[in-house]
């Protein structure tokens, strides 16, 4: 069998006293689909915070594709091929949303400020390489008539899907989506769906992703991990995790033993 | 150097450092509530020093109500300021924020210069606080006493404000989590306001004893007092009013000391304080109280 | 390279000769007060673009130009001085070798002013490119004091507060607008690559942008440097402009001045730090009146100095707090919004 292409070993993470996450582990393995779902606060997106470089894990080992990723800035590791949506979108906002796209390349780019201010061959053959690569991805997430406006001025569902391209613009094998769904009307969220389908098959992708919607999770997920407080409580094939019983207590809460 | 030397020397270090403390507690007050530093206000050491020359020389007030009447003016002055060019600017981003308090404190600087003049005005030191006395073969001016006494005072008061009372509390609430103060109903703006009276009240107090220590008084005389304060702040952890008092009085003694022991630095002492932020900044890149920069908020 | 470049290509140059014819009849034909107010222009359009690649391109405040200004005006200066020159200027204490013995031609020594201002960035880079905001903010301006300090008081080398005086006047209309054009090609050609793109993206997310894969001391430090670099030459172009320097001419005001500049022609856009750069420097000179003796004849009315900086803070306090835009915001002039223009076709995008 193939290693996994990430690997979360025996994680933990205290934020002064207060344990965020607790002896957490995974693997995804390469082309998977993964969905990390609990109620809020339960330390989701510590974990994406700690694979981007952000958090220093107080304890535990992180690999990805063979390489440990422990100690790494977040730029290092965006160049390894991880890259993130954030929860409160954050996109570039005064900058074009085609500029928005075009920023990932810069950090993988070769080129030398003495290239770029002499605007040699090299520097126009790599300049028209990248707008090529960023009109291609804003074509295929539907941006592209908008290419030209302030990212900040996109209506709220255009920004999420402009954050994916950006983060595909950074050409990842992993692409961590914190909630890619919130915020989304049906119809958006269906097309949304279909959208991630395509982009993994495309690019080869493998997914982990947060969400709260239920149905968005249980449909388009291979494998669910849950966390509550920290704690793994489940980690499985959806239809399995959906009858965990612990599982149906922390989602439900004191409802379930009403 | 000998004993004598060195006490007489600590004695000047730490007048200066009160000097310096008075008006970092201003600072780092503000910069506990608004994250600004308030450029202008080492500015309000020379408002207040003419005032002190106004009320004196030209009014001949007695002593006591001529240099009240000048610190209630600064204090009013501070709210002003805050009213006028920070308030409006409260939701904007930080840099404007910093920008405005830059314009603030050449807008001051200047309209002294236009008003009264470039050239430096004797200020009139009541002859209550002039004079000096001998103890154990040491000289010491009464201000050297006087500074610190009065700095003392006056911090005792500001700890039993902010640790003691209902405003105190509601001004800590402030500095931790601005928004969640707001919805517990309590009048912000009223809050920040009487930061800005409390503090520039405070470096009043500071610039009326700098002018009785060093009594000419020129637009430009809160410049470096104001940046070796804020450096003073910075030094003793930002927002932190203990930290203030210490940081200011470490550099206070400091700079003096270093003139003392090496005469032929004297040219350089406006550049200590820098270099010690610099040093500082270094070793700890947010500052001595290091609060995260880069992942608070994600 | 596509039709609409070599367009835009032509019209760069063809805008660059008539800047040229325009030069060419100043020099020939404008008298020394304008000369001096168009070379000033030009210089000051140096500083205000590059000292906008750090506070708007990059969105770090940056309080220290002044001190890359000190260092390539006494570097230049220093350098094209004859030995016999310093030897009878160093009246306290003499230059040290081999500064004293070493004269170069003027393009030469503004770009060894350019490179010690270049070198004083990498070294302060390090500590002032850690931290952010209100303490980057601190501690360049603490970098600027640190250099006037050092200009007041290392007498072996800068002569102190009497500073150098008799430079020849090297600094004319084509040096000073030479340079003006090649910082302006520089940063708007840095501004529209990948790192320009990053810096923006620094300034508006740095976080968002480090999880995109850029590093942001790398960038911020090149900035840096080609800021450093354009100021430091800068610099020596105005030491040979108005021929005597010390100390006084480079505290915070210079800072402050730069800063007004940029803050009224938008943070972050080139063209507008350019045009700013225009209506305050000829501003200042209508103003000067204000600050001048008035003789009407019959009764004299005293200059006011310092009315011009009220008037300056005033209009930055007005700028920042109800037109925080500025002139132009982040608006960049381009060949294709002209071209629009003249069609009658609307902005598009």
């Amino acid at each position: 069998m193939q290693p996994p292409l990430l690997s979360i070993k025996a994680v933990q993470m205290t934020f002064g006293g207060l344990m965020a996450l607790n002896n957490f582990s995974l693997e995804v393995a390469a082309g998977e689909l993964h969905g990390l779902i609990g109620p809020n606060g339960a330390g989701k997106t510590t974990v994406f915070n700690i694979l981007t470089g952000f958090y220093r894990p107080t304890e535990g080992e992180l690999s990805f594709a063979g390489t440990a990723l422990n100690g790494l800035s977040p730029p290092a590791i965006s160049r390894l091929g991880i890259a993130r949506t954030f929860q409160n979108i954050r996109l570039f906002e005064e900058l074009s949303v085609l500029e928005n796209v075009l920023v990932p390349f810069q950090g993988r780019s070769r080129l030398s400020f003495w290239q770029a201010i002499l605007r040699t061959p090299g520097f126009w053959r790599e300049e028209r390489w990248v707008r090529d690569r960023a009109w291609e991805l804003l074509t295929r997430l539907d941006l592209a008539h908008h290419a030209m406006e302030p990212a900040g001025s996109l209506p709220y569902g255009q920004q999420r899907r402009l954050e994916i391209a950006r983060a595909l613009a950074a050409a990842p094998r992993l692409l961590l989506l914190d909630e890619p769904a919130a915020g989304l009307n049906p119809q958006e969220t269906a097309a949304l769906m279909a959208l991630l389908q395509d982009l993994r098959r495309h690019y080869g992708l493998t997914i982990l992703l947060i969400e709260h919607n239920m149905k968005f999770v249980m449909h388009i997920c291979e494998r669910l991990t849950v966390l509550d407080h920290g704690l793994i409580i489940a980690q499985g094939a959806p239809a399995e995790v959906r009858r965990d019983p612990r599982v149906i207590r922390a989602y439900l809460g004191a409802d379930a033993g009403a | 150097m000998t004993w004598a030397g060195f006490a007489q020397q600590l004695i000047n270090g730490i007048s200066l450092g009160s000097l310096y403390a008075l008006v970092a507690i201003g600072y780092t007050m503000v910069y506990g509530i608004l994250r600004l530093i308030n450029f202008a206000h080492g500015d309000f050491l020379m408002v207040a020093a003419y005032l002190g020359i106004f009320g004196l020389a030209m009014f001949s007030l007695p002593w006591p109500v001529a240099l009240v009447a000048a610190l209630v003016i600064t204090g009013l002055m501070g709210a002003l300021l805050e009213r006028g060019a920070y308030r409006p600017l409260r939701r904007a981003p930080r840099l404007s924020l910093l920008i405005a308090a830059i314009g603030a404190s050449f807008l001051l600087e200047n309209l002294a210069l236009v008003f009264l003049g470039g050239r430096p005005l004797p200020f009139p030191t009541p002859a209550v606080f002039a004079g000096s006395f001998q103890v154990f073969g040491l000289y010491i001016p009464r201000l050297s006493l006087l500074i610190p006494g009065v700095t003392l005072i006056l911090l005792a008061g500001l700890f039993y404000l902010v640790g003691r009372t209902r405003v105190g509390m509601a001004l800590r609430a402030l500095a931790h989590d601005g928004e969640a103060t707001q919805l517990l109903g309590i009048n912000v703006n009223r809050l920040i306001s009487l930061t800005f009276v409390l503090g520039s009240t405070l470096a009043g107090v500071g610039g009326l004893l700098w002018a009785m220590k060093y009594p000419q008084v020129n637009p430009f005389l809160g410049v470096l007092p104001g940046l070796k304060a804020f450096i003073a702040a910075v030094l003793g952890g930002i927002g932190n009013l203990a930290g203030a008092v210490v940081g200011g009085l470490v550099l206070g003694v400091l700079e003096v000391l270093l003139v003392a022991w090496f005469p032929a630095w004297s040219g350089y002492r406006d550049a200590f304080a820098f270099i010690l932020l610099i040093i500082v900044l270094l070793i700890r890149p947010t500052g001595l109280v290091g609060e995260t920069v880069m992942e608070d908020k994600l | 390279m596509d039709k609409s470049s070599w367009w835009h290509r032509l019209c760069t140059f063809l805008s660059l000769g008539l800047l040229f014819l325009l030069l060419l009849a100043a020099h020939y034909w404008a008298g020394d007060y304008y000369l001096r107010l168009l070379n000033t222009t030009a210089v000051f359009i140096t500083m205000a673009v590059s000292y906008n690649l750090i506070n708007g391109i990059c969105g770090q405040l940056h309080l220290g130009p002044n001190a890359f200004v000190t260092l390539g005006a006494y570097t230049a200066a220093l350098l094209t001085l004859t030995p016999a020159e310093k030897q009878a200027s160093f009246l306290i204490a003499p230059l040290v070798w081999p500064l004293s013995d070493l004269a170069l031609p003027f393009p030469l020594a503004l770009l060894a002013g350019g490179l010690v201002a270049v070198l004083f960035a990498y070294l302060t880079g390090f500590p002032v490119l850690r931290v952010r905001g209100d303490y980057l903010a601190i501690v360049t301006l603490g970098f600027g004091e640190v250099i006037r300090v050092l200009a007041n008081n290392l007498q072996t080398v800068t002569n102190g507060p009497m500073g150098l005086k008799g430079l020849t006047p090297y600094t004319n209309l084509w040096w000073s607008w030479g340079v003006a054009v090649l910082t302006v090609a520089t940063v708007m050609g840095l501004k529209k690559s990948g790192f320009g793109r990053a810096m923006q993206a620094i300034r508006a997310d740095e976080t968002a942008a480090r999880a995109m894969g850029i590093e942001p001391f790398r960038h911020l430090l090149l900035a840096f440097l080609v800021s450093a670099f354009f100021l430091g030459v800068a610099g020596g172009l105005l030491a040979h402009l108005i021929t005597t320097i010390s100390p006084t001419l480079f505290t915070f005001f210079l800072t402050f001045n730069l800063l007004i500049i940029i803050v009224l022609g938008g943070l972050g856009s080139t063209t507008g730090a350019i045009l700013a750069t225009i209506i305050i420097t000829w501003g200042n000179e209508w103003l000067r009146v204000v600050e001048e003796p008035l003789d009407f004849g019959t009764f004299r009315l005293p200059g006011i100095p310092g009315l011009r900086t009220v008037i300056f803070s005033l209009l930055l306090l007005v700028l920042i707090i109800f037109y925080r835009r500025g002139l132009l915001g982040r608006w960049e002039f381009s060949w294709d919004w002209l071209f629009r223009k003249i069609q009658g076709r609307p902005d598009g995008g």
